[in-house]
């Protein structure tokens, strides 16, 4: 009788983990490289060596291409890696938690609940940093915690919360913000209005600040969500049973929403509403290689930085000098790719 | 010496009793069976005991520890318990399932260890599952199935196992197995084990003591021979109840007695 | 993500039909006779927005304007008394805000249109065309001039239209004489600066084809995007390389978003602060006031001369 061993199987795992972060660093590298204005890679490397105070630059450099390459490429870059694996670790994990493949950011209502907030901020006088603080983010992530918490506590009787309850509940919950946010929009003061256009969702004006207003926020939680794959595992048994298998059924549900619900939010804050990759990372990691939530959930997260990453790379790129909004791009490229995985699969259950 | 003590125990819920002072004790080392009619409180009970749910008034105690005021974790340690339905999601392995009955010992960012590993192994061979490990847990017929959350639940390594109607669900051969695996559970590991079940005669085979609760009462606690009766057994369930003992080892059977 | 693309094409439909012109380069043809008479001769024939003839069969009394620039026109012409309704965002001139409102180009109210009882509803795009006919009501569909001669030549439709004749004319030639008059003003000017028009803060911009665009090329203003048709949105790379020497800003806090944007430092006119903020309105409603822009512009182009 052959049985595999937990540690072979735990290894080859973790050697796809790793190749797939080679992989997202390979073309993070390379996408730099590419952009609506062409500059030579020699220099690209140059202008990241000057700035990395390892070398000056050359002389032949022109400023334009330093500004492009650093204030413009490369926050980009990361935001889009960021933002790529925030929301699909926010699928995995809600899809886990809530124990329905539907789920999502969107479809629970959460991503247009941080909308909501976010752009309560923006049409009142609210400042959007204040003391360091990012109340454009938190307020993003009040906004998302009310939309999941409104449809938990519609969708909960006694100790059980019903799932198909929980996904419509949010459908009217992230309709309802949606309206809200369109009625504070076309009601807003004219002179707001362009500053709403952030909320349809882009990478085109991130800078520094903004990544480096949320990022520690993202690595706290996001390293969080990473231990729970064991615990996430346990709760598809039912929170009955998990609780009999030792786990602290509440705790859990409180620290993983509360997570991924700030990973939304934070997300949201600074990019707007990009769609699908919630939904479509997670469900291709499952596909392809089972439902373990201790190998899906950084998975999901690493295709789904890779995949807004190269959207993000289409997007401003293939209409250059014009730009395509990215979540265009991620529905173009992801729904067929993500049609072609389900019918690959279609005899196995999702 | 007495493992589980259950000490007037009411359960209220929505403004009815669905457990009204019950007391029981449990030994070390012995098969208790809870019968009953649906209804009668015998889930209730299960999850009383699991520590899933409070009683809104008395105490109970596993080892002489208030099963509520454990944590989840020392819960986990202490008492197993297998569902009358487990839950799964499909897709997940065997091995996946059965491993994860060592999460009560282990932390929350701590791997498994090759013990673990051979808990784990030792438990799915014991209810012979060890061949299914890389099977997908709905590709299994719902005797295995039972048997995979058996073995998980040995994983757990408590010195107290919870069955709730691990049979329901299963045809005779199947039922028979499982209650023969969880009876050597019983007899080599000295585990104690709690067990609702819908079978007398099952009931009336495999377990030491009995107790026959109706509408969140105890009626009436024992052995087998004692707590199957015909007057007792008819007047609960509604129906005309014979015993016969078994040709074999002459423990009570109970069968109804048809009207023609 | 679906009711936020459809917010999107409502924004960017928002700026492009309400804010800017409309990208088309048919023009309409007055079909009637211009003749130096005061009066119009009824019934007028004009050829519409589809190449049809449309009659009046008396000049409009009633007319419901669901255009901001037909509006402009008609009070520069006071006619004002004859506009029954208009849409929900017209706000010029500020008298305006008195009359009532029907609706926006993506949700008309219908009932309301009906009650009003009007004997003319002009519109730019064609979208309700058929849900109006339908109702009877008489429907005049053009769409808005792309260029500032359509203009001065919409100018003088809406005075035959209206029966002011003279008046039309008037300001329609008015409108050409301050055009020429702003370009032999700088008629010296040989260096060609490049301007960047800045349309909202996610880089949204006009291209060629454009009135913006028309109006950049007549003050010698080379607008750096004269590589893309109509609006689009533009990457930030694209800013920086082409390096713009004048910022064109039609919402408020363009000026301190621009010059707050890290990835901008580089660009000239970031640096020299050469950021004009204007109301978008003067470079877009297709109407009198454009003069106003051209003007605003050029003095911030070439001070230099303005100043003497």
């Amino acid at each position: 009788m052959v049985v595999k061993f937990q540690n072979s199987y735990r290894l080859g795992n973790t050697t796809i983990i790793i190749f797939f972060v080679g992989i997202l660093l390979l073309f993070s590298i390379l996408a730099v490289g590419f952009g609506s204005v062409q500059i030579p890679p020699m220099s690209v490397v140059q202008i990241i060596i000057s700035k990395l105070q390892i070398s000056s630059l050359d002389q032949g450099i022109p400023n334009s291409w330093v500004t492009i390459v650093w204030d413009i490429r490369i926050p980009r870059i990361i935001a889009a890696v960021i933002a790529g694996y925030s929301l699909a670790v926010s699928g995995a994990v809600y899809q886990g938690l809530f124990r329905n493949p539907l789920a999502d950011p969107y479809l629970i209502g959460v991503a247009s609940g941080a909308g909501l907030g976010a752009t309560i901020v923006l049409v009142t006088d609210v400042p959007v940093i204040w003391f360091g603080a990012p109340i454009l983010s938190i307020a993003a992530f009040i906004g998302g915690s009310g939309a999941v918490l409104c449809g938990y506590l519609i969708s909960r009787t006694g100790n059980r919360v019903s799932l198909g309850t929980l996904i419509l509940a949010g459908v009217a919950v992230g309709s309802f913000s949606g309206a809200m946010t369109y009625f504070l929009m076309i009601n807003a003061d004219p002179d707001v209005k362009p500053l709403l256009a952030w909320l349809m969702g882009g990478l085109s004006g991130i800078e520094w600040d903004d990544i480096l207003m949320i990022i520690p926020y993202i690595l706290i939680f996001a390293s969080i969500v990473l231990f729970y794959g064991r615990t996430l595992n346990i709760l598809q048994f039912g929170e009955q049973d998990a609780s009999s298998l030792g786990v602290d059924v509440e705790r859990t549900k409180i620290i993983l929403i509360l997570s991924a619900t700030i990973l939304t939010s934070f997300v949201v804050s600074i990019s707007g509403l990009i769609g699908f990759i919630g939904l479509v990372a997670p469900h291709i990691i499952r596909l392809l290689w089972g439902p373990d939530n201790r190998f899906l959930i950084p998975m999901a997260g690493i295709m789904g930085a890779i995949f807004l990453l190269i959207a993000d790379l289409f997007a401003r790129t293939i209409a250059s000098p014009a730009e395509i909004p990215v979540g265009l791009v991620t529905a173009f490229l992801g729904a067929p790719f993500f049609l072609y995985i389900l019918f690959r699969n279609r005899y196995q259950v999702i | 010496m007495n493992k589980i003590q259950i000490q007037d125990v009411n359960v209220v819920l929505n403004g009815s009793d669905i457990v009204n002072n019950i007391s029981l004790e449990i030994k070390k080392g012995e098969i208790f069976g809870v019968i009953g009619p649906n209804g009668s409180g015998k889930t209730t009970l299960v999850r009383l005991l699991s520590g899933l749910l409070n009683p809104n008034s008395g105490q109970i105690n596993v080892n002489d520890s208030s099963i509520s005021n454990l944590s989840a974790k020392e819960r986990g340690k202490l008492v197993a318990v297998v569902s009358q339905n487990p839950e799964y999601s499909p897709g997940f392995k065997v091995w996946d399932i059965v491993i994860s009955g060592r999460n009560p010992h282990l932390g929350m960012i701590q791997r498994e260890s090759i013990r673990d590993v051979m808990v784990a192994k030792n438990a799915m061979e014991r209810v012979d599952v060890l061949h299914l490990s890389d099977r997908s847990i709905e590709t299994l017929s719902g005797g295995e199935r039972q048997r995979v959350f058996l073995a998980r639940a040995l994983t757990q390594e408590s010195s107290v196992l919870i069955l709730d109607e691990p049979t329901s669900n299963l045809d005779i051969g199947y039922q028979i197995s499982i209650m023969e695996y969880i009876k050597e559970i019983n007899q080599n590991s000295e585990i104690t084990v709690f067990i609702a079940i819908h079978d007398l005669s099952v009931a009336g085979h495999y377990c030491d003591r009995i107790a026959l609760i109706n509408c969140g009462e105890v009626i009436n606690i024992g052995t087998p021979e004692k707590v199957l009766n015909e007057e007792t057994l008819s007047m609960i369930y509604g129906t005309n109840i014979i015993i016969v003992p078994h040709p074999n080892d002459a423990s009570p059977m109970v069968v109804p007695k048809f009207n023609n | 993500m679906k009711k936020f693309s459809i917010l999107t094409l409502y924004l960017v439909s928002f700026l492009v039909i309400f804010g800017c012109s409309n990208v088309s380069d048919s023009e309409s043809k007055v079909d009637a006779e211009l003749t130096d008479s005061v009066s119009t001769t009824f019934p007028l024939d004009i050829i519409d927005g589809y190449g049809k003839t449309f009659t009046f069969e008396k000049s409009p009394e009633r007319i419901i304007v669901i255009d901001s620039a037909a509006v402009e026109i008609l009070y520069d012409l006071g006619a004002e008394d004859r506009i029954l309704a208009t849409h929900d965002f017209v706000n010029y001139p500020p008298l305006v805000t008195e009359v009532p409102r029907i609706g926006n180009a993506f949700a008309l109210n219908y009932e309301k249109i009906v009650s009003l009882e009007p004997d003319l509803i002009y519109i730019f795009f064609d979208g309700p065309y058929e849900d109006l006919v339908a109702l009877d009501i008489p429907v005049l569909y053009i769409e808005s001039p792309t260029t500032l001669e359509g203009v001065a030549e919409r100018i003088k439709l809406w005075g035959t239209i209206i029966n002011k004749k003279n008046a039309g004319e008037k300001s329609s030639n008015d409108f050409l004489q301050s055009l020429s008059k702003i370009e032999s003003k700088i008629s010296d000017v040989e260096s060609f600066p490049s301007v960047y028009h800045d349309v909202s803060p996610d880089w949204w911009t006009s291209g060629s084809g454009t009135l913006a665009y028309e109006m950049f090329d007549r003050l010698k203003a080379r607008n750096i995007f004269d590589d893309i048709e109509g609006w689009s949105q533009v990457s930030v790379e694209q800013i920086v390389d082409r390096n713009p020497q004048f910022v064109l800003s039609v919402y408020p806090e363009g000026r301190e978003m621009l010059l707050t944007t890290e990835a901008l430092r580089s660009v000239d006119a970031i640096r020299n602060q050469k950021i004009l903020t204007i109301e978008g309105d003067l470079i877009a409603i297709e109407g009198p006031r454009l003069i106003n822009g051209m003007t605003t512009i050029a003095e911030f182009l070439y001070p230099d001369i303005y100043r003497e």
